[in-house]
């Protein structure tokens, strides 16, 4: 398949399934007649759950989904490894860990966009930590060490938070954040989380040639006018700005980041830079499918994205992991 | 003309000093064969030239920008790294964009019909056999279409033939005018088809010169511990390690 018509397959698909998220909910309503409310102001309460719900939702999934794709691809580039993922670098579990302590110490509620403000902060904390350790003189190697030992501390510091929850409504509402989700969520979502994301795509793009020469190496890749110091901020700083704002508005949400570079790797002919913006229509396409498939399963029950994600993700790396057996 | 240019360099890894004021030039049209016992400093020695690593001294490549670097000198390590399943002919094209040129420049296709490559084009890289791999990663460094090339013991991994071709692919560089820096342990190969031999033994250059004028009998007991049988033929020199000596 040539890279156009893959490219333009994968925008189709996100097309379709962002129509779909948009007339997939609880109310009692036939698609035509949503999406007509969406465009046509009834002034009725339709228009305003098209507008104020669903739209805003349908959004944060592909740039969510964008987010996790885009740097899931970058970051195997990078490593060269096809198992890294965005989260390896601890900036996910470093905004969690922001999260859960706003939600903790009740700053959550001071006002509507505290929890994933707090988010962001720890994601900038981690990636402070991360650049310190791994900074400019570090190879592929410290990163992935610094990143396990963040991810490591991060996720000890959040277990002992809810350890020590006095409250178990708070320590109730701190699991189901970190299970992941897209579900009450409006356009002040995407207006916070939009400029930050948009930082870190526009890193990641610029990315494309450096991970090309990176295929032979680092040694080669430096030796190919690749600056490697430079390379690696702006991939750091890329994928955090894409990932922290994504777990700022979503909570954790794994899998995405790893399954999609695995499963369009082929079909860009194994090459990196071509793999970046697949992966990010194929993490779109994927993030919305699953916040579809949240509210068709289970309706009424609030399935968590981040549990269904793994649910099928799993498998799939499963079966991808079955037919590369006896492969080099 | 001068292509690279030496002036006390000195490169260490950790505390230990492992090149020590090393002086040279390369001039166009020299193929150099890199010799020395392993862990003498030959792939350091290449390193530290092109800037790789951090050095002491000047060496003309390493005050380049990485970019003016890439047009001048193509680098050619020695542990084989193909990281995904791309096709060889686009491997071989990451030599030109280096050089920020298109990925079907002609350098490309002369580089592939220089090693031979053109029956494996679409095949993938990654999926080839290590002395395969190998001819694809020396094509993708001639790819790169710049005036110095320093190899890494190259035909390492090579059958005779394959190791005699691409002795003779550089060589055919230095005609050209071009200069190429290539480390190897096959000194008969080095006598053969270089027109320089610089012999590189605990972090310094022992001996710079000719073949004939630098792989002496003491030469060779003293630098590789090794008796040689040498002899002048039609094809060329013959020169044949024999049996170590000392300890």
């Amino acid at each position: 398949m040539s890279f156009r018509v893959l490219i333009a397959s994968l925008s189709a698909l996100v097309a379709v399934l962002f129509a779909l998220s948009l007339v997939t909910g609880v109310a009692p309503v036939g698609p035509g007649e949503s999406l007509a409310a969406l465009v046509h102001d009834d002034a009725g309460p339709l228009t305003m759950v098209m507008r104020e719900i669903r739209l805003p939702r349908a959004i944060l999934a592909v740039m969510v989904g964008v987010s996790l794709g885009l740097s899931g691809a970058a970051m195997q580039g990078f490593l060269r490894n096809p198992l890294a993922e965005p989260g390896l670098i601890g900036v996910s579990s470093s905004a969690a860990l922001g999260a859960v302590l706003a939600l903790q110490t009740g700053f959550a509620a001071a006002f509507t966009l505290a929890l994933p403000v707090a988010a962001l902060v720890g994601a900038v904390v981690g990636v402070g930590v991360i650049l310190f350790l791994a900074g400019p003189g570090g190879g592929a190697f410290t990163l992935i060490l610094a990143g396990i030992a963040l991810s490591a501390l991060t996720g000890a510091l959040t277990s002992l938070v809810l350890n020590l929850s006095p409250n178990p409504f708070a320590a109730n509402e701190i699991v189901f954040w970190m299970m992941g989700s897209l579900s009450d969520r409006s356009f002040d979502h995407v207006w916070m989380a939009l400029p930050i994301m948009a930082l870190g795509w526009l890193a990641l793009a610029r990315t494309g040639r450096g991970l090309e020469a990176l295929t032979l190496g680092e040694d080669a890749a430096a030796s190919m006018g690749v600056d490697l110091a430079r390379l690696r901020l702006i991939l750091l700083g890329g994928v955090a700005a894409s990932v922290g704002a994504a777990t700022a508005v979503a909570g954790a949400i794994g899998f995405v980041g790893l399954v999609v570079p695995h499963l369009l790797r082929p079909l860009v002919g194994g090459r990196p830079s071509r793999l970046l913006l697949a992966s990010a229509l194929g993490g779109a396409a994927l993030v919305l499918a699953a916040d579809v498939a949240v509210r068709m399963v289970l309706p009424g029950r609030d399935l968590k994205l981040g549990v269904l994600m793994a649910l099928v993700g799993a498998p799939v790396f499963l079966h991808l992991i079955w037919r590369m057996r006896g492969q080099p | 003309m001068t292509v690279l240019m030496l002036d006390r360099l000195t490169a260490r890894r950790g505390p230990c000093e492992v090149l020590e004021h090393i002086s040279l030039s390369v001039g166009a049209g020299e193929c150099v064969g890199l010799i020395g016992p392993n862990g003498a400093g030959k792939t350091t020695l290449m390193r530290a030239a092109l800037g790789l690593m951090p050095i002491e001294g000047t060496s003309s490549l390493a005050s380049l920008s990485p970019i003016a670097r890439a047009a001048t000198a193509a680098w050619l390590p020695q542990s084989p790294e193909i990281a995904w399943p791309v096709t060889v002919s686009h491997l071989v094209a990451l030599g030109a964009m280096a050089r920020g040129r298109s990925l079907d420049h002609p350098t490309v296709d002369h580089a592939l019909d220089r090693m031979g490559l053109a029956a494996f084009r679409n095949r993938a890289a990654n999926g080839l056999s290590g002395g395969e791999q190998a001819r694809v990663l020396i094509a993708r460094a001639l790819a790169q279409d710049t005036p110095l090339l320093l190899a890494d013991e190259p035909i390492a991994g090579l059958d005779p033939a394959q190791q005699i071709r691409t002795m003779r692919v550089f060589r055919d560089l230095a005609r050209e005018g071009r200069s190429v820096i290539v480390s190897l342990h096959d000194l008969g190969l080095a006598a053969r088809h270089c027109t320089r031999i610089i012999v590189v033994h605990a972090g310094a250059i022992a001996a710079d010169g000719p073949a004939e004028a630098v792989l002496t009998d003491t030469l060779m007991a003293k630098v590789f511990g090794v008796t040689s049988y040498r002899a002048e033929t039609a094809a060329g020199p013959v020169f044949q390690p024999m049996d170590t000596v000392g300890p």
